[in-house]
C-alpha cells in the first residue's frame, strides 16, 4: 500500500502554543477514501488548511507523496486538488473562464481541457450555463464550479471539504460516482464531511475528530469494536463518542 | 423614541468615521495633487471657454437642466441596514424622529451640493446676466426651499409599489422642477415663482398625503437605497484606494474581453489572463482607463501653453498608473492565488506586464495625439520618452507590492 498523504504529530493552530489542531498523525494511501469527520470547531478546517499548505504546522510534519511542503512547494500543490466548503468564485469570470484559467495554472493542454470539461458539464448539467458570470449561479451551481475545477485535473490526491451542501440529489450522486471513479483509478481521497450516512457508505476509513484531536479512527469494523458497539451505525457510534461528559 | 434617536446617531457616526478614513486616504494619495492641478488649469480655460461661448448660447436653460436636475435627485438617506427588515419594521409607527433626522441629515448635505454647485456655475450666471436678474443669493435660498420640498415628496414617492410609477413620477417633479427653475434664471416677476411654490404646496397636502395614506413603507427599496447611497462612496474612494467592501459590478464587454483569450495556453500566461479578464470586467477598471484616456486626447488637442500637452499627457498617464495598482487587491482574498502550482515571482511578473502593456499603449496613443496637435516635434518625443519611463516605474512598483511572499 503507497501513503499518498501523512501526517506525523502535528499540531498548530492560530497563536503560538495554542492548538486548534493537537498532535494528529494519520495517513490516506492510494486507491482510499478516508472521511474527516468532526462536531462543528472540532478542527477539520485548520487539518485542511495544514494539509494544503496555507498555514504551517508548529510541530510535526506533513508528507504529501513523501514531499513536504517547503521543498518544492509546486510539485506539493500540483499533487492534490481542492474543493473547498464554501464555493470560491472569481465574480468577474464566466464557468468557461473558470475551467480555463485552473487548466491554464495547472499546465493542462488545451486538448486536454476541452475533452475533460465537455464530460464534466454534461453530468453536472452546467453545460447551459457556459457563459454565465457566478452573479447568476445559485448556492448548488457555483459548488458544481468547485467540484468541476477540481476534476478537470487528475492528482493522485483528493481533498474534499463538506461538498454536498446545497447540492441537488443527481449532482450528489455525480460527485461520488466521480470520487469513486477517481478512488478506483489509484486516487487518494480525504473528506470532511457532517453527512454521515454517506460517509458511512463510501469512505473505507474514518478519522474522528473532538477538540482538535483524534478520537478515534479505523474502518467501521474497527470503529464498532473500539467503541464496542457491535452492528451500530456510524451516526450512533460518533453521537456516542462526542458526548461531554 | 428615544432609542431610535440613539441608533440613528450612532449609525451617523459610524458612516462618518468609516467616510473619513477614506477622505484622509484620499487626501494623501498622489491623486488629490492631480486633481489640484485639474482645477488650476480648469479654471483658466473655464474663463476663456466663457470668453468664446456664442452669445446665443441657451445659458438659462442649461443652468436651469442642471438645478433641476439636481432638485428632482432628492433620496433621503434613510441609514437603515438589512436587518431592520426583522429589528425595526414591527416599530415603524414610532420612527418619525428617526427618519425625521435622516431628512434634515439629507438636506444639510444635498444643500451643501447645490451650493457648491452655483458656486462652480457663478460666473457663467453673471457672464450672460448683467442687469434685472436675480441676486445669486435669492437663487440659492430658493432652491435650497424647492430642494426641502423635494426630499418631502420622493420620500413618499418610495411608498409606491412599482419601479415604473416611481419613474414617471419622477418624470412629473422634475416638469415641475424645471418650470420653477427656468422661471427663477430668465429672471420672472416674482409672483411667477410664488406661483409655483403654491403648486409644490397643494401637490403635497393634497396628492401626496394620499399617497402617504394609501402606501406603506417599503423597507427593500429603504435598504436598497442605502446601500445605493454608500455604495457610490465607496466607488469614488475605490478611485484612489481599495475597498474591500466594494460589491463589485462585473460587465460582461463581451468583445473587448475576449482579448485576452488570444494568451498562450499556459502556465506562464495564466495571471495575464486573470488580470487582464479582471481589467476589462471588474470594478470599472477598465472605464476608467478610458475615461482618463479620452479626457487626456481632448486636452492635449486644445492645450495651448508651452509643453502644455507634455503635461497633460504624464499627468494622465501617473492617474491611470495609481488606478491600475489596486488591481493587484483585486483577487488577493481568493485562496485559489495560493494554491496554484504556480511561483509568486511569476504572479507578479504577471501583474507588470498587465501594468506596463495598458500605459505603454496609453503613451503611444498619446504620442500620436501630440505629434498631429502639436507644432513641436520635441512635444511627441517627450511624451514617448518619458511617458514610457512612467510605465516602467509603474510596472516595476506593481512587482513590489504584495510584500507577503508566499513560498
Amino acid at each position: 500500500m503507497t501513503i499518498l498523504l501523512e501526517l506525523n504529530g502535528v499540531s498548530g493552530g492560530y497563536h503560538k502554543g495554542q492548538f486548534v489542531i493537537d498532535n494528529l498523525s494519520f495517513s490516506v494511501n492510494k486507491g482510499e477514501m478516508v472521511g474527516l469527520i468532526g462536531l462543528n470547531g472540532a478542527g477539520k478546517s485548520t487539518t485542511i488548511k495544514h494539509i494544503l499548505g496555507l498555514m504551517e504546522a508548529q510541530k510535526g510534519e506533513i508528507f504529501i507523496k513523501q514531499k513536504k511542503f517547503l521543498e518544492a512547494p509546486n510539485e506539493y500543490r500540483f499533487s492534490y486538488s481542492y474543493i473547498p466548503e464554501t464555493p470560491i468564485l472569481y465574480e468577474d469570470l464566466t464557468l468557461q473562464e473558470h475551467l480555463t484559467v485552473t487548466a491554464m495554472a495547472y499546465g493542462l493542454s488545451e486538448a486536454e481541457l476541452q475533452e475533460r470539461s465537455t464530460n464534466l458539464l454534461k453530468e453536472f448539467r452546467m453545460e447551459k450555463m457556459l457563459h454565465w458570470f457566478p452573479g447568476y449561479f445559485s448556492k448548488g451551481m457555483r459548488q458544481k464550479v468547485m467540484i468541476m475545477c477540481a476534476f478537470l485535473l487528475r492528482p493522485p490526491l483528493y481533498i474534499v471539504d463538506e461538498p454536498f451542501i446545497g447540492l441537488d440529489p443527481i449532482a450528489i450522486k455525480s460527485l461520488l460516482n466521480h470520487l469513486v471513479a477517481m478512488k478506483e483509478k489509484g486516487a487518494g481521497i480525504l473528506m470532511s464531511t457532517h453527512i454521515l450516512s454517506t460517509a458511512e457508505r463510501y469512505c473505507d476509513r474514518f478519522i474522528m475528530l473532538h477538540h482538535g484531536k483524534i478520537i478515534v479512527e479505523g474502518t467501521m469494523k474497527e470503529l464498532r469494536q473500539k467503541t464496542n458497539m457491535p452492528g451500530a451505525a456510524l451516526d450512533d457510534i460518533y453521537i456516542e463518542i462526542t458526548k461531554e461528559g | 423614541m428615544y432609542q431610535a434617536q440613539e441608533i440613528w446617531k450612532k449609525r451617523v457616526k459610524a458612516y462618518w468615521k468609516m467616510a473619513i478614513r477614506y477622505l484622509s486616504l484620499i487626501g494623501n494619495s498622489g491623486f488629490l495633487f492631480a486633481i489640484y492641478i485639474a482645477i488650476f488649469v480648469g479654471s483658466y480655460y473655464y474663463s476663456e471657454l466663457l470668453k468664446w461661448l456664442p452669445v446665443w448660447f441657451p445659458d438659462k436653460l442649461f443652468l436651469a437642466l442642471v438645478t433641476a436636475f439636481l432638485l428632482t435627485n432628492s433620496p433621503i438617506r434613510p441609514f437603515v441596514k438589512q436587518g431592520d427588515l426583522v429589528f425595526l419594521s414591527p416599530v415603524e409607527g414610532k420612527l418619525n424622529a428617526y427618519f425625521r433626522a435622516s431628512y434634515y441629515y439629507s438636506f444639510f448635505i444635498q444643500s451643501i451640493i447645490i451650493l457648491f454647485v452655483m458656486i462652480l456655475l457663478a460666473p457663467l450666471y453673471r457672464h450672460f446676466n448683467v442687469a434685472g436678474a436675480y441676486s445669486l443669493l435669492f437663487i440659492i435660498v430658493v432652491l435650497f426651499t424647492s430642494k426641502a420640498w423635494n426630499l418631502l415628496v420622493q420620500w413618499e414617492e418610495g411608498r409606491l409599489l412599482f419601479t415604473n410609477s416611481r419613474l414617471a413620477h419622477k418624470i412629473g417633479r422634475f416638469m415641475v422642477n424645471i418650470v420653477l427653475t427656468y422661471l427663477l434664471f430668465i429672471g420672472a416677476v416674482v409672483y411667477f415663482l410664488i406661483a409655483g411654490f403654491v403648486i409644490k404646496g397643494l401637490l403635497l397636502f393634497c396628492y401626496y398625503q394620499h399617497v402617504k395614506k394609501h402606501h406603506s413603507l417599503k423597507w427593500e427599496y429603504l435598504i436598497e437605497i442605502e446601500e445605493r447611497m454608500v455604495m457610490s462612496f465607496y466607488r469614488i474612494a475605490n478611485m484612489f484606494t481599495d475597498v474591500p467592501k466594494l460589491q463589485t459590478k462585473v460587465r460582461k464587454r463581451r468583445l473587448i474581453s475576449s482579448i485576452p483569450n488570444l494568451l498562450p495556453f499556459n502556465q506562464n500566461a495564466m495571471f495575464t489572463y486573470l488580470y487582464m479578464k479582471s481589467f476589462i470586467r471588474a470594478n470599472d477598471y477598465f472605464g476608467i482607463y478610458v475615461r482618463l484616456l479620452l479626457i487626456g486626447i481632448a486636452l492635449i488637442c486644445y492645450v495651448q501653453f508651452p509643453y502644455g500637452k507634455v503635461f497633460i499627457a504624464l499627468l494622465i498617464v501617473y492617474m491611470s498608473g495609481l488606478q491600475l495598482l489596486t488591481l493587484w487587491n483585486h483577487h488577493t482574498s481568493k485562496i485559489w492565488l495560493d494554491l496554484y502550482p504556480i511561483d509568486f515571482q511569476q504572479r507578479k511578473k504577471s501583474f507588470s506586464l498587465v501594468v506596463f502593456f495598458l500605459l505603454t499603449l496609453k503613451t503611444v496613443l498619446f504620442t500620436f495625439f501630440t505629434l498631429i496637435a502639436s507644432t513641436q516635434l520635441i512635444d511627441g518625443l517627450l511624451v514617448l520618452g518619458i511617458g514610457f519611463t512612467e510605465s516602467y516605474f509603474f510596472a516595476m512598483k506593481g512587482t513590489y507590492k504584495g510584500k507577503k511572499e508566499t513560498p
